[in-house]
């Protein structure tokens, strides 16, 4: 199976670095696809990661001396938006992460990269034994920061809601001037609080779960009104369980960066070149002891 | 050779061999192998006398208990040098 990246390339619709098509490791469709609520008149919005060639990502091994001379240039992301696919009717908006930049922001608790490691598996697009690896160990990139990086993007959202015109799309004007308020941002709003509601409960993270309201909120049967106060009345709801809530205050780094390491050996194969990696010698010493323990009295000099 | 004595050589040899190889293996493979050895040790108290047994977990303790803890400190497979790119 191709990635779209793959397809999109090959009909030249679009321009990535030319490494890129054959490492992409993940695709999937994000927006309001993911959450169940697009029409079709919805962009396609299509993310994902890719592991880079390994200089990119691990320098010294083309001779660059951090700080000294001419640094590699790193790659981060690449994105390329509003590309039209004429055949078959769609405009597809593509930002496909390195994996390092990706694990990053994921274990940053970044909003979108959160939503890409938990779109429902219909809106897997392309899926390598990489990627599958990352969404089988998502939950490892939860904990409590979500909750100020949750609430700081709903924030921004509300502020937006102030502003009174949209002039680039007219759709978004003509709801403004209907219903009072960009209903986008009043639904990403209320998404973005319910997403952080249920990470905090539950840990987990299906994006789908809210779809029936934020439809609601897209049809317009919220008034702007009944959306702040619904907004003040969640807010000191979060804050109460933000204090109460047993996921994990930060992240596990070792344990985020031993998937990241495994995933990048899979890809480039063995590490031992490239990266410094602690092997627990004592625990693996300590493991071979108990076996030869559990003979103790079957051996002539005790150990 | 008795039926036993060809068990317990083979028994004793497989357990060797995978002592001595222990220090090359990543941790997991570590673990699942020292799980191997362990079964095949069942195995051998099964099928030798008590001095046999004993003997041959004299050479474990002595030999290859040694050999295994100073290769996985001197190995340390993935500490490189950062600078050189070498092991």
């Amino acid at each position: 199976m191709a990635s779209r990246v793959g397809i999109a390339k090959s009909k030249e619709l679009i321009h990535p670095p030319k490494w890129l098509p054959a490492n992409i490791h993940y695709e999937v469709l994000t927006g309001s696809v993911s959450y169940g609520v697009s029409n079709d008149a919805s962009d396609m919005d299509i993310s994902g990661f890719c592991i880079p060639p390994k200089e990119s990502v691990f320098p010294h091994l083309a001779g660059e001396i951090p700080g000294f001379g001419r640094q590699l240039k790193r790659f981060d992301v690449w994105q390329e938006h509003h590309v039209q696919d004429k055949e078959a009717k769609k405009e597809y908006d593509f930002s496909i992460y390195s994996i390092v930049k990706f694990f990053q922001l994921a274990m940053e608790n970044n909003p979108n990269m959160l939503d890409i490691i938990h779109v429902p598996q219909r809106c897997v697009l392309f899926s390598t034994p990489v990627a599958q690896n990352v969404r089988d160990n998502r939950s490892l990139f939860l904990h409590k920061g979500s909750y100020q990086k949750l609430r700081g993007y709903a924030y921004s959202q509300l502020h937006k809601i102030g502003t009174k015109a949209n002039a680039s799309n007219p759709n978004r004007q003509a709801d403004i001037e209907r219903f009072g308020y960009d209903l986008k941002f009043g639904y990403h709003v209320v998404r973005l609080v319910l997403q952080c509601e249920q990470i905090l409960i539950e840990h987990e993270l299906d994006l789908e779960r809210n779809r029936e309201i934020l439809k609601a909120i897209r049809r317009g049967e919220w008034s702007e009104e009944k959306l702040r106060t619904w907004f003040d009345e969640k807010e000191r709801h979060l804050e109460e369980l933000y204090t109460k809530s047993t996921l994990r205050h930060s992240p596990d780094e070792d344990a985020i960066k031993e998937l990241l390491l495994q995933c990048l050996e899979q890809h480039y194969g063995s590490l031992t070149s490239a990266v410094k990696r602690e092997v627990p010698v004592d625990k693996m010493i300590s493991e071979l002891k108990s076996v030869i323990e559990k003979y103790e009295g079957h051996r002539s000099v005790s150990f | 050779m008795k039926d036993s004595e060809q068990i317990t050589t083979k028994l004793k040899t497989d357990i060797s061999i995978m002592l001595k190889t222990l220090k090359y293996l990543p941790t997991d493979t570590y673990i699942q192998q020292l799980d191997l050895i362990n079964s095949l040790l069942e195995s051998l108290r099964y099928y030798s006398d008590d001095r046999d047994f004993a003997l041959f977990m004299d050479t474990i303790q002595y030999i290859y208990y040694p050999y295994v803890c100073k290769g996985l400190q001197k190995t340390n497979r993935y500490s490189v040098d950062y600078d050189k790119g070498e092991v």
